[in-house]
């Protein structure tokens, strides 16, 4: 597998430690899907690979790219890209989160940067624009974009 | 589990086991229809360590009727079984496998975190009721030990510790209670006189006394009282009793144990050879270590003939015991798993493509020698979860007991092969299923009255056997009973009305039989407390496939059943052929593997609905092609480019074609992702995956379940 890690989850550690003193304050991990920008929070975010060779499952739905081997370990990924019925427009980067204990990728088309979000900035989706895997959105802070928030738990309870 | 800590993992396993060895006791006990002393004593000695261990875990319920039943058989031990009469021996079993599945129940509560019963009192007075009977009957048959009679626990009877006891015992205060307190509590003479005080209010000072007696003013008597325990003695057995509330209620109090004075002459005679000769043992304080260390010293020493031919088996026993540790299942799966990746890194080093085109004579020999030592390590780790099935048949004896009794149908249960081993994996995973078949077969297969078993000229005792065999790659597991059989035609009746079958259709016997496997079928209208629950052979199927095995069923009316189980060794690792379709790579297991072969276009049959069909030897077997079933892109389509695996699981065969063969290799078997496998690809014929020397991942296929699917 050729893996080009750009940070791993002791750096994040790190860096969030410094951020202590906002304790309604946490960090997100942003990334483009299309002309949409997604944030997730860095809790769940292990690693980040920008090529990842998938190995495709039979009889699974579209969304559902396959599984690696991540040292040993058998994970399945999902084309976010798919799952939210875009289509994908470039070489996908792979970002491996854990969910509550399970591990699980999702492709996206790039990662974009890391920012802090405060809880009270989070606003609800207008009821006509909400997706399940979306609980929330937020302008981004000193920038005038806006990003979706994931609902990462939402991610592996689909399959169930 | 609520505490999932290693103690309460051993307190678990420690039970699990010895109550085990309590159903193979009384199971053979019962055949005899007596207790042997040996075996009354075994049971003495397993209910006292359930006793001492679940009091220590502060599981009540189990604690107290294991001391009421270990009260029982002390005074069995001490009148022996000759004194029961017959009648009341066959009760007597039975009150004993009634508190085994008491055990078992409340042990099922402890692991699923459930809080244990409150309410034993009904099941305490039986055995109260009981344990009274035996002693009054064996009173008047053996008026002059009739003080044996008494609640007694622990160790009052072992033979080595009477003799101990013997010189603190008193002839004017027969009846003794031995009080250890709690290791390193201190002032241990302080606390006896608090206990004796707190006895007084229970019965009277002229009625009992104390050793030492000068426990008040002579601190010195705490050492004495921590190695050999503070002498509380009773003039009635009823005294004793009484103070049992107080001596439970003190604190730091150890554990206690009652002796009596007539009791110790009879027993201090048997037991001199045998104290004697480990005097060393003797002055050990707890009591568990003692009873064990008695019939040990007997067997150094030239006691009675038969007294050390029971004592060397024990010996035995225990060499037996000692040579085994319980390994927990998850440490055993890290050690697989790092196996697998040890087998898989090997691969990669010694084929690394940086070593192409260089002559490197030393490295080769080193591979080669790495090469082996993984082989056998992967072997050793393979064999560690390999355990004979013998416990799962060993459950059985109990079920078929029950059911003869509970249905009057007499049946013999006749096990085979119980020392073949299987994956400790799998193992739990038959359990069931072969329960679910023996209960099936004693409700519905054996005759419900002997007299028509004779009519059919059959031993009018029933008979199952339970038969495991190995073959090569499978364990092939079969319940064989000589009851009625199968009706095939309500079996055919019943597949019409439930919609599994056309009316009208011709169906083979085998595609009748095959209905009772099928998912809401159940010829019993009738609700049973063994069978009918809702559940059939269907979940039996499901069970036994999950792990990658197969269910067939043989019959002839009116002269029984045969269901045959096959399963493999082991799921863990496995010889696999690795075959690509497209751009895909899957793994087929090489035991389903009959014939690979080239074929053309142009031998191919095709059916009404254009299915494919290709002749070997003097059969046709329809194809499946990999491409299609799994809608794989890219591959090729026609059969002279590609190549046909003729496989098998069962009685089931196909054809498998697929692009080309890579080539064979021992795989280790990963189980896919829960994600992917919601999507019921297991059903499609995909059972896991594996890691290939190259890092990548291959998809195993299974056989069955793609035969399944393309029906």
């Amino acid at each position: 597998m050729s893996e080009e890690m750009m940070f791993q989850k002791d750096d994040l550690e790190y860096a969030l430690s410094d951020n202590v003193h906002e304790a309604d304050e946490s960090k997100y991990l942003i990334f483009r899907c299309g002309d949409i920008l997604y944030a997730m929070s860095t809790d769940y975010v292990m690693e980040i690979f920008t090529s990842v060779n998938i190995t495709r499952v039979p009889m699974v739905p579209d969304y559902v790219a396959g599984v690696i081997n991540l040292r040993g370990q058998i994970v399945p990924i999902v084309d976010f890209r798919l799952l939210l019925g875009r289509y994908p427009e470039s070489e996908p980067c792979a970002i491996i989160l854990d969910i509550e204990g399970t591990n699980i990728g999702i492709l996206v088309d790039t990662v974009d940067r890391m920012v802090d979000i405060s809880k009270a900035s989070i606003l609800p989706v207008p009821p006509q624009n909400e997706h399940p895997m979306v609980n929330g959105m937020c302008t981004i802070p000193g920038g005038t974009s806006t990003v979706m928030l994931l609902d990462a738990p939402a991610l592996i309870h689909m399959s169930e | 589990m609520g505490m999932g800590n290693d103690m309460m993992e051993a307190y678990l396993f420690e039970m699990h086991s010895m109550l085990e060895q309590l159903d193979d006791l009384i199971l053979s006990s019962e055949q005899a229809k007596t207790f042997s002393q040996e075996a009354v004593n075994e049971i003495f000695r397993i209910m006292h360590t359930i006793k001492g261990s679940s009091a220590m875990m502060e599981f009540n319920s189990l604690m107290t009727i294991a001391h009421r039943i270990e009260d029982m058989f002390f005074v069995i031990r001490e009148k022996t079984m000759d004194a029961i009469p017959e009648d009341m021996r066959s009760d007597l079993f039975d009150l004993i496998f009634e508190s085994i599945d008491f055990f078992r129940s409340e042990i099922e509560k402890i692991e699923s975190d459930q809080p244990l019963s409150n309410d034993i009192d009904t099941f305490l007075n039986k055995i109260n009721t009981f344990a009274n009977k035996i002693s009054g009957e064996a009173s008047e048959e053996a008026p002059a030990a009739a003080e044996g009679g008494a609640p007694a626990a622990a160790e009052g009877g072992t033979p080595a510790a009477s003799g101990e006891l013997m010189a603190y015992a008193s002839a004017d205060f027969p009846y003794g209670l031995q009080v250890y307190f709690d290791e390193g509590a201190g002032m241990e003479n302080l606390r006896a006189m608090m206990l004796v005080n707190a006895v007084k209010e229970y019965v009277d000072e002229s009625q009992f006394d104390f050793y030492p007696a000068d426990v008040q003013l002579n601190p010195d008597t705490a050492a004495f009282i921590v190695d050999n325990g503070f002498f509380l003695r009773f003039k009635t057995d009823a005294d004793r009793t009484a103070a049992d509330a107080a001596v439970r209620d003190t604190g730091s109090v150890r554990e206690f144990s009652p002796f009596d004075y007539a009791a110790g002459i009879a027993a201090q005679a048997s037991a001199a050879a045998a104290a004697e000769s480990a005097p060393a043992q003797q002055s050990e304080a707890a009591p568990v270590q003692q009873s064990e260390a008695a019939p040990a010293a007997a067997a150094a020493e030239s006691a009675p003939a038969q007294q050390s031919a029971a004592a060397q088996t024990a010996a035995k026993h225990q060499a037996v015991k000692e040579s085994l540790i319980s390994v927990s299942l998850n440490k055993l799966q890290a050690l697989m798993d790092v196996v697998s990746e040890i087998v898989i890194t090997e691969a990669q080093v010694t084929a690394s493509p940086d070593l192409k085109g260089l002559k490197l004579d030393n490295f080769t020999k080193s591979a080669r020698q790495l090469r082996s030592l993984t082989d056998n390590l992967q072997d050793v780790a393979m064999s560690l979860r390999m355990v004979p099935i013998s416990g799962t048949f060993q459950k059985m004896k109990r079920i078929v007991r029950d059911m003869s009794k509970k249905l009057d149908r007499e049946t013999n249960l006749i096990l085979e092969g119980e020392n073949t081993e299987v994956d400790k994996t799998i193992v739990d995973s038959i359990s069931d299923p072969i329960m679910h078949i023996v209960r099936n077969s004693m409700d519905h297969g054996i005759e419900e009255r002997k007299e028509d078993r004779i009519a059919l000229g059959k031993d009018p005792v029933g008979q199952i056997i339970l038969a495991a065999r190995q073959t090569g790659s499978e364990i092939i597991i079969e319940i064989i009973d000589d009851g009625r059989g199968v009706n095939e035609e309500a079996v055919l009746n019943k597949a019409i009305r439930q919609g599994l079958a056309q009316p009208g259709v011709d169906y083979s016997h085998k595609d009748i039989l095959n209905f009772l496997l099928m998912p809401g079928f159940s010829t019993n209208t009738e609700v049973t407390e063994y069978s009918g629950r809702g559940v059939g052979m269907d979940v039996v199927k499901s069970n036994v496939e999950s792990v990658g095995g197969t269910v067939t069923i043989t019959s002839e009316l009116g002269k029984g059943m045969t269901t045959t189980l096959r399963i493999p060794l082991t799921m863990a690792i496995m010889d696999g052929m690795e075959v690509s379709v497209g751009e895909s790579i899957f793994t087929v297991p090489i035991a389903n593997i009959r014939q690979i072969f080239k074929a053309s276009d142009m031998h191919i049959v095709q059916d009404e609905t254009h299915g494919e069909m290709i002749k070997i030897v003097d059969n046709f077997y329809s194809i499946v092609r990999a491409k299609g079933f799994y809608q794989i892109e890219g591959g090729v389509d026609n059969l002279d480019e590609g190549v046909l695996l003729w496989v098998e699981s069962g009685d089931n065969s196909f054809c498998l074609f697929v692009d080309q063969l890579i080539g064979e290799q021992q795989v280790v078997v990963k189980i896919l992702p829960e994600y992917v496998n919601n999507f019921g690809i297991k059903s499609a014929g995909i059972s896991g995956c594996t890691i290939l020397g190259d890092g990548s991942i291959s998809i195993i296929l299974d056989v069955a379940n793609i035969y399944a699917a393309q029906n």
